[in-house]
């Protein structure tokens, strides 16, 4: 049981409820002939289970400054591919999430430094309570449990990724601004010419005349594309560097150059 | 990238000359032909049969309009390698074996390329002048 | 029907502020908050490092930057479009490569030489990767007499300009 519903009082009385006895079948029938089952645990639905099936890294993640793309040639094979260099510098752990108090197990890094002019003073407390200096980029990483957690104020260095594993990138990505069909869903338009009037890079029909007399929901339109949260799964780590501070990562990631990535372990590899 | 209709050189000494795709025996997505990938052609153009050729050639001969499978062996698509090179010639051509992946010829005229030897078909690359 | 609070105005007025509920006077005196100092470590460029641990791990000995770069190592001799060169492999499985340079894009890492030749009558061309830890050496084997105004030479192929067989020419000279 987790301590996130522990707290809650009324969802304490409802969980308290199991084992317990639940009627089922129709009410209108005799009481005699009404059936009932006995739920010994929980129902798998519930919020607690959720949680606990959530695919989330045991350990936490650190963030990065995305800084460009450059290439990378295998020295016995000479086998090349393009990688990304990803910026890590004094990244430090600043709170500890735990499930006894927020409900879940999560670490919260932050990156670089930043002006003390220029942060509020509400993260200034933040930040001198941790005893680390005022962040620019402060990011949280979810993990499975308690046992993950590190003590506040632990730097994270490139090295806490090792060569040949696979990371998880999330990024936001560019923005593109409103655009058509075409270009943001790769719809392929009308002809060009033979009797197209005025409808070349159109995405053709909404949809039917009377039934169902609306647009049905999720029809792919026109609309703002790109500056949107975006995961790139499995990216090999081809190489680490503590004294310089960075950490290669085979080929591209979401964002442009100068944005931050959250990088963590693949969910996919463990 | 060579597909349906696709004309080619045959470099062989089977008789034949030109021959057209007509099917790529390679599973999609990747529906079309590169180099070491095994086609079925027909024949369009072939050196006329003469009787003085004899021996095992002579029963290997291809004349026009015979059916036969091919391996691609040079194209004008640029091939990328693992390291980095890229390869292309000036024209598409193929090489005609049998049903065992087996050249038809006994002789081949020109440069073929080396992702054949990544294919096994070694046989092509030991018959060429050169394998680049 | 809705709920209203009524006001007594005459005893909102009479009373005192600070009798009605607990006031606080405001302070304007600024809690002080600790900044602490950044972890200094005075590092440089991290693409600049990047791109300078490849080019000591590829190219230790500056051959290859020299064929592209000028500098007072080469006498400010380069790589140019119109030279015949031979690239040379440090594996027996690769056969060495002669062609003259159609193309050079400089591009620090990423630079690349397109090298064309004629090998039995059928024209082959070839990107080669300048950084490829594969490529023992790069041989200029003869430069024209005259070079034409051009990097990018796509113009020959295939016309009067156009390469011939270069590894029988190489032979007949010698």
């Amino acid at each position: 049981m987790s301590p996130l519903l522990g707290l809650n009082p009324l969802t304490k009385r409802l969980t308290l409820q199991f084992p317990r006895l639940v009627r089922t079948g129709a009410s209108l029938t005799a009481p005699s002939t009404i059936t009932k089952t006995f739920i010994a645990n929980e129902p798998n639905h519930s919020q607690a289970k959720a949680v606990e099936r959530r695919r989330v890294p045991s350990r936490t993640g650190l963030v990065a400054l995305k800084r460009g793309m450059g290439p990378w040639f295998d020295e016995a094979t000479g086998v090349t591919f393009p990688v990304t260099i990803l910026e890590v510098n004094q990244v430090e752990v600043i709170l500890n999430k735990t499930k006894a108090k927020e409900g879940y197990s999560a670490v919260q890094v932050g990156y670089g430094s930043k002006n003390p002019n220029k942060v509020s003073r509400q993260l200034l407390g933040h930040f001198a309570k941790a005893k680390v200096n005022p962040k620019s980029k402060v990011a949280e990483f979810m993990i499975k449990n308690d046992e993950g957690l590190l003590p506040v104020g632990t730097e994270l260095k490139p090295s806490h990724f090792t060569p040949g594993q696979y990371v998880d990138l999330k990024g936001v990505s560019k923005g593109k601004g409103f655009q058509g069909v075409v270009k943001r869903y790769g719809m392929k338009g009308q002809k060009s010419s033979h009797g197209t009037s005025l409808t070349h890079r159109h995405g053709g029909s909404f949809g039917a005349n009377t039934t169902p007399g609306r647009v049905l929901p999720g029809k792919k339109m026109p609309g703002h594309m790109g500056n949107k949260n975006v995961t790139k799964q499995n990216s090999l780590v081809v190489d680490i560097n503590d004294e310089a501070g960075y950490i290669l990562v085979k080929g591209h990631v979401p964002g442009p150059d100068n944005s931050f990535v959250k990088v963590s372990d693949a969910i996919k590899k463990m | 990238m060579l597909y349906l209709k696709s004309l080619m050189k045959v470099i062989d000494n089977s008789g034949a000359i030109q021959a057209e795709c007509i099917k790529v025996l390679r599973k999609s997505p990747f529906n079309y032909a590169s180099v070491g990938d095994e086609i079925v052609c027909v024949i369009k153009k072939a050196k006329p049969i003469s009787s003085q050729i004899t021996g095992a050639s002579a029963s290997n001969r291809v004349k026009k309009g015979d059916v036969v499978h091919a391996v691609v062996v040079r194209t004008k698509q640029p091939v990328k390698r693992p390291d980095g090179t890229v390869i292309r010639f000036d024209d598409n051509a193929c090489v005609l074996v049998n049903k065992n992946k087996e050249p038809l010829g006994t002789r081949i005229s020109s440069v073929v390329s080396r992702e054949l030897l990544d294919k096994n078909h070694s046989k092509i690359i030991s018959m060429a002048p050169k394998a680049i | 029907m809705s709920f209203r609070p009524t006001l007594s105005k005459v005893g909102s007025l009479l009373t005192p502020l600070q009798s009605l509920r607990s006031y606080i006077v405001p302070s304007k005196a600024k809690k002080i908050i600790d900044v602490y100092n950044p972890l200094n470590y005075g590092r440089k460029d991290v693409m600049q490092t990047y791109k300078d641990s490849q080019y000591t791990k590829l190219d230790p000995t500056f051959w290859r930057r020299d064929l592209i770069k000028p500098s007072e190592r080469n006498n400010g001799t380069v790589l140019r479009s119109g030279d015949i060169v031979r690239v040379m492999y440090n594996t027996r499985t690769i056969p060495a490569f002669t062609g003259q340079i159609i193309k050079i894009s400089k591009k620090g890492l990423d630079s690349n030489l397109l090298l064309r030749n004629l090998i039995s009558k059928v024209g082959v061309e070839l990107h080669v990767k300048l950084f490829n830890p594969l490529i023992s050496r790069i041989d200029v084997v003869r430069r024209p007499n005259q070079y034409k105004p051009r990097n990018r030479q796509y113009y020959i192929r295939g016309n009067r300009l156009d390469v011939g067989d270069l590894d029988a020419s190489l032979r007949k000279r010698r």
